[in-house]
Parts: C-alpha cells; structure tokens; sequence
C-alpha cells in the first residue's frame, strides 16, 4: 500500500498543471459529486426508517460541506483552470498580480471543509454504526468514509502538485 | 449618511416606487429626497385652454410634490424634503441627485403588461447618465430590506470592478449576502481575460460572505431569473451595460416562462462613483 501510495505521488509530481486540472477534475471533482449524492440518499433513506437525530445531524453537516465544495469546486473550475489550458497560460498568469491571494483563499477552503469533515467523522463516531442500524444507514456511513478520503487525497495533490506550479509562473514575472 | 433621491412622477410605478423608497431610506437611515420633473405644456394656435404661466406652474408642481411627501411622511415617519425642476426628466434628476451629492436614486418601472415597455425612456436614460446607483422599483414591488443581492455579471469591467463598492457597503452595514452570477450558453469556452477578470472579482469581494453561480443555459434571462428565484434575492444588480439582458429577464415572455417574480427590483450600478452611504 506504502509503495503503490508513493508510486502515485510520483507519477502525480510528474504531471503538467493541465494534466493535475484533468486529474482533479474527473478523479475527485466528479466522483465527489456523485459520492456525496449517494451518501444524500442513502441518509435520507435511514432517516425515513430509522428517524434518528443522528442521522439528521449528519445530513444537516453534509449540506454544508455540500455546499463549501460546490463553492470551491465552481470556482477553480470556472475562474482558474481554464488559465491553465491556454497556450499562454504561463502568461496569463503572470499577468494576474493576485493569484497568490486567491490561491490562498482556496486553501483556506480546503481548511474550512477539513473541519466539515472532522464533524461528519465526529458525528458518525468515526463512520461506524450501530450493528443493527438500516443497510441504507451503513451504505452512507461507508460513502462518507470514502468521500473523506477522496477529499484529504484532492487537497494534498493541489496543495503539493498543482498550486505551486501555477505560483511559480507567477513569480517569474516578480523576478 | 448621504440623501437617497426618489424620483416620482406620479403614475402607478413612480408612487409605488416612492412608497419603497421612502421605507428603503428608513431601513438605511439615509435622508430622502422626493424630486419631479416636469415640462411645460405646449399649446397649439388651435387650444382652447387657459394658457397657465411658468410661475404658475412652478407653484403647482411644488404644491403637488409636497403634498405627496406629507402623505408620505406622515404614513411612514420619516422626514421628506422636496425638489421639482423644469426640463428633460433624466438630466433634471441627474443634477438635482448631484447637487444633493446622493448616495442612490430610486425610480419606478412600469408593470409589463400596462404598456409592453419595461424600463421607460426616462429610467433608461438616467442609467445611462448616473454616476450614482440607480434602484428600479416595479409597480407591483413591496418593500422588503434587502438580505440578498444578486449581481449578474459576464465578467467584463471598465473600472476594476469599483462597481462592487455599492454592494459591499450594504454587506458591511446592512449584513446583506452578495450572490455573484455568470450565466453562460451551453457551448461557452471561458476566455483568458474572463478568467483574470473573475479571480480579480473573487479577490475584490473575499473579505464579505459571497456565493457564486455558473449557470449554463442557451437562454441567459431565464438563468439569471432562476438564480434570482434560488438565493431569494430581494434584488438583482447589474452594471449598466448589462441592462439589454436585463430587460429581457423582466420582459413578460421570459417571466410567463418561469413564473418568474416581476416585483424584484433592479439595482442599476455605475461603473464608477464615490462612496455611497457616507
């Protein structure tokens, strides 16, 4: 698991910042998407049988992270990545004095739904339930554990890969 | 705090839009102005009317408006002075809100269904020559306090995106929530300068609470209309050349389409002003 892990780095660090934005994309944007509407389903489903304020204390935290993400996912989807597929991207981002700062901003993003996370993981008692809790309960509880992983993975490789190649076109122009 | 300047002329849609104004200045605890223009009538060799003298005139409009604040002072509370010129509606408002350094000009628009138009002449003129932030209130509006703005955008500014100024004054003051909104066709490619002229945007307003929403929709009225629907915006705000998309948002055959709400009112912003609320 160690080696396949570091392997993965590896072939991640060697990867252009078009090829980290297809990643980030279609690996975790998207497969976040459709995992977070599981869960959505599967507690909803709970909640219906089970009629739990645990279950309700969930989806409610959910609806949050839902929403941080859907705010942070739209705006590098929208506002940054598509500097990064111009043939002159180097140069379209040298021009923007502050992409420091936006960057830092969605840092402080990806802080903000760790927190999300760490609630969820509080509240689901570490994604474990109850042995006689609803398959559809189970199900969610599962989909959030892997949902939480999915999320840690995308802010490591952005943090580590993708944002400093981009802040390093930016300092050229400051050089 | 500077004077909110409330444009009236009368009809259905300028007396709605001074009701609103006159609470909307309440709510924001700015001094008010209630201005008409007017013009002189013209007779023709053939009239068989008195002619009536400009003196006359004046002393009559001056009546007329200040009746009108004293209704509205009495039923809302609130101290109204008055104004009233003689001459082109859009120009006369300009320089009364100028002279009176105004902080924002409320006027009315016209139900869809009275007349076909939307936006009449004079409105849309005094967009055009606003330096101040022009609120356009349809006849049917109530007042509510803004807690949601929506700003339409396609990404494009003249002046840095100072037009925010207006919008982030309310936020800090008022706690009012700003919803940012690029609605786009279906088969748009986001260009380079919409890109950096976006991040300078989110840059410009990261310091207030501010979502964003990327519709795509080949019918750019009905998106804007729908995100206006989803935030509960109390009111939409555009920069003046945005305002040709703006009137189709309001125009009937896009509100029949989504049951579309005709009674949010407008916040036109120039692309440049100085502080607004003081």
């Amino acid at each position: 698991m160690k080696r396949s892990i570091a392997t993965g780095m590896q072939e991640y660090s060697k990867l252009n910042p078009v090829e980290l934005k297809e990643v980030i994309v279609s690996k975790f944007h998207e497969t976040i998407r459709d995992t977070i509407g599981m869960a959505e389903t599967q507690l909803a489903a709970a909640g219906k049988i089970e009629k739990t304020e645990e279950v309700e204390v969930v989806m409610n935290f959910l609806e949050k992270l839902k929403h941080s993400f859907e705010q942070h996912a739209m705006r590098e989807e929208r506002l940054l990545f598509p500097l990064l597929s111009l043939e002159s991207r180097e140069e379209a981002i040298r021009e923007i004095e502050e992409i420091g700062t936006f960057i830092s901003e969605l840092k402080k993003e990806h802080e903000n739904m760790e927190r999300e996370l760490d609630l969820i993981k509080m509240a689901t008692n570490n994604y474990q339930c109850d042995p006689m809790a609803s398959p559809s309960h189970k199900l969610a509880y599962a989909h959030l554990n892997d949902v939480g992983q999915d999320f840690r993975r995308m802010f490591f490789i952005e943090e580590e890969f993708l944002f400093p190649r981009i802040l390093r076109f930016n300092l050229k122009k400051q050089k | 705090m500077k004077p909110l300047v409330i444009a009236i002329d009368y009809s259905p849609a300028g007396r709605n839009a001074a009701e609103y104004g006159v609470q909307l200045a309440k709510q924001l605890q700015m001094p008010v102005f209630l201005f008409h223009s007017y013009a002189l009538p013209v007779l023709s060799g053939e009239s068989v009317a008195v002619p009536v003298s400009p003196e006359e005139i004046e002393q009559s409009q001056a009546e007329a408006i200040r009746d009108e604040a004293g209704r509205l002072e009495k039923k809302y509370g609130v101290k109204i002075a008055t104004g009233q010129s003689m001459g082109f509606a859009a120009e006369e408002i300009g320089e009364f809100a100028k002279a009176h350094s105004a902080g924002l000009i409320v006027a009315g628009m016209q139900h869809p269904n009275t007349a076909g138009k939307i936006l009449g002449s004079v409105t849309t003129a005094l967009i055009g020559e606003a330096e101040f932030p022009v609120l356009v209130v349809p006849e049917n509006a109530t007042f509510a306090a803004p807690k949601n703005i929506l700003f339409a955008t396609d990404l494009k500014t003249n002046s840095e995106w100072k037009e925010l100024d207006f919008l982030k004054e309310l936020n800090a003051k008022q706690g009012v929530q700003i919803h940012i909104v690029n609605a786009v066709s279906k088969d748009h490619v986001p260009d380079q300068a919409e890109s950096i002229e976006g991040i300078h945007l989110e840059n410009k307003v990261k310091e207030i609470s501010h979502d964003w929403y990327f519709p795509e929709n080949d019918h750019l009225p009905e998106a804007i209309a729908e995100t206006a629907v989803k935030v509960k915006a109390e009111w939409i705000a555009v920069v003046h050349h945005r305002l040709p998309v703006m009137k189709q948002v309001f125009h009937r055959s896009s509100a029949k389409k989504l049951a579309f709400n005709l009674t949010l009112p407008m916040l036109a912003l120039p692309e440049k002003h100085a502080g607004i609320l003081g």
